[in-house]
């Protein structure tokens, strides 16, 4: 073996060396980086015995879940929703889409509607007479408010249809009021002509009390 | 004959020097060639080229992953809180998010006493670029409400009929770019229309504010002694 054929093996050797070594960095680096972009959310799991994270383009399911922990969200999807089982006494129900970047990290279920009506019976007059103390004139206007409660019984809605006999301003309206530390007191103040987004209000109306309250002044 | 074997292997030695000098170069060019892939391919790759246009541009702007310099740079998409500080300047933490379609960020505070005013009489060149912040972050607003609610253009929306009429207009959004949309000119029958209307017309009526601009609510609220 002449010395110019050990050197030619050396340098051809080494560029092979080098283009191996570019091969594996490429691969190593676009793999953890591709880990990197994504995120792992802790999903904290309340009156869920079940969860699935879904595609919301595809529709397909990417991650389950039975009880509380991470979920991984890759930024290459751009909305995600989950869909979940209630344990007992909760009912099933799905998140709004969310992207990575601003994930929902906490599914609390709502209870379910036997549970709702049971506690709806029990509420309604405290529920009235906070109303009534609110609005005197509440009963000469309009139909008195039978309602429903939400999520945890402790949001109630109501649609209020007009019985006054004034010509403007006949709007059936929304009342809506929140238990908090035993109390129940008004949110929508006052009533509009739908369940609206508050800005100045303390507490936002959750978004299925809205969407419920507001399909049955669509219908 | 051995003058001419002397100047031979004079000649050879020169010849392996060169060779060797010329493996050891074409190696630390290879390995040099390597980190520098590899430095680069670690900048690059999984992040979003992002412009920061900074304003005072000397402020120093940092993030979970390191410094955001005025100008181009490589950033990891996700959700960052970013801080911004400088002499004379407010401090401030804010979230950003990096999505893959963001182009432009605009880190900026503004002066709280007389170093940062003075600073700004100096360099009057900082309110051009306050101004450029400005219409960027409007421009990644407007972008953003259009993506999500592309019906917007088309407001207002004037209904005049025998039963009902309304108006629906566009009142700009809240700090989190939530559209608010007016209902205004109504009657009774012109609310819930406009609300059907809306809720035909590709909005989510649960997710937007509506402001009904002219409906007054005929009950006498007893607020006790607020």
């Amino acid at each position: 073996m002449t010395y110019n054929y050990r050197i030619r093996t050396i340098l051809i050797a080494t560029g092979v060396l080098a283009i191996v070594i570019i091969a594996l960095l490429t691969w190593f680096y676009i793999t953890t980086n591709t880990e990197r972009s994504q995120q792992i959310v802790e999903i904290t799991l309340d009156g869920v015995s079940r969860a699935e994270l879904v595609d919301v383009s595809t529709g397909e399911v990417t991650q389950s879940l039975d009880s509380t922990g991470p979920m991984v969200l890759r930024y290459t999807t751009p909305r995600y929703e989950i869909r979940y089982s209630g344990s007992d006494g909760f009912s099933d129900g799905v998140t709004r889409e969310f992207t990575p970047y601003q994930p929902v990290t906490e599914i609390r279920a709502a209870y379910d509607q036997p549970r709702l009506e049971q506690l709806h019976d029990q509420e309604l007059s405290a529920i009235q007479a906070v109303i009534r103390q609110y609005a005197p004139n509440l009963s000469e206007l309009y139909e008195p408010p039978t309602g429903a409660l939400y999520e945890r019984g402790d949001w109630f809605a109501s649609i209020l249809e007009y019985r006054g006999d004034a010509l403007t301003d006949r709007d059936d309206v929304v009342i809506i009021l929140h238990k908090q530390d035993d109390q129940w007191s008004i949110v929508s103040d006052p009533p509009q002509p739908s369940a609206v987004i508050v800005e100045s209000a303390e507490i936002e109306v959750p978004l299925s009390v809205r969407s419920s309250i507001n399909q049955h002044l669509l219908e | 004959m051995i003058l001419i074997q002397e100047v031979s292997k004079v000649n050879n030695n020169r010849q392996q020097t060169i060779i060797r000098i010329s493996v050891v170069s074409a190696v630390v060019t290879a390995l040099v060639l390597i980190a520098s892939f590899a430095w680069y391919i670690h900048n690059r790759v999984g992040m979003v080229r992002v412009e920061a246009i900074v304003v005072p541009a000397d402020a120093r702007v940092t993030y979970e992953h390191g410094a955001i310099r005025d100008g181009v740079n490589y950033i990891r998409p996700g959700v960052h809180t970013v801080s911004i500080e400088r002499e004379g300047f407010d401090s401030r933490e804010y979230a950003i998010t990096v999505t893959p379609t963001t182009t432009t960020i605009t880190p900026t505070t503004q002066p709280v006493d007389d170093v940062g005013e003075q600073y700004l009489r100096d360099n009057p060149d900082e309110n051009v670029r306050y101004e450029t912040a400005g219409a960027e972050q409007l421009r990644i607003a407007s972008d953003r409400l259009l993506e999500q609610y592309p019906n917007i253009p088309d407001l207002p929306h004037r209904h005049f009929g025998l039963a009902s009429v309304y108006r629906v207009s566009y009142g700009g959004s809240n700090a989190d770019g939530v559209p608010i949309l007016v209902i205004e000119n109504s009657s009774t029958e012109g609310r819930r229309d406009a609300l059907k209307w809306l809720a035909n017309n590709g909005y989510d009526i649960n997710q937007i504010i509506i402001v009904y601009e002219d409906y007054t609510s005929p009950l006498v609220v007893d607020r006790g002694d607020e």
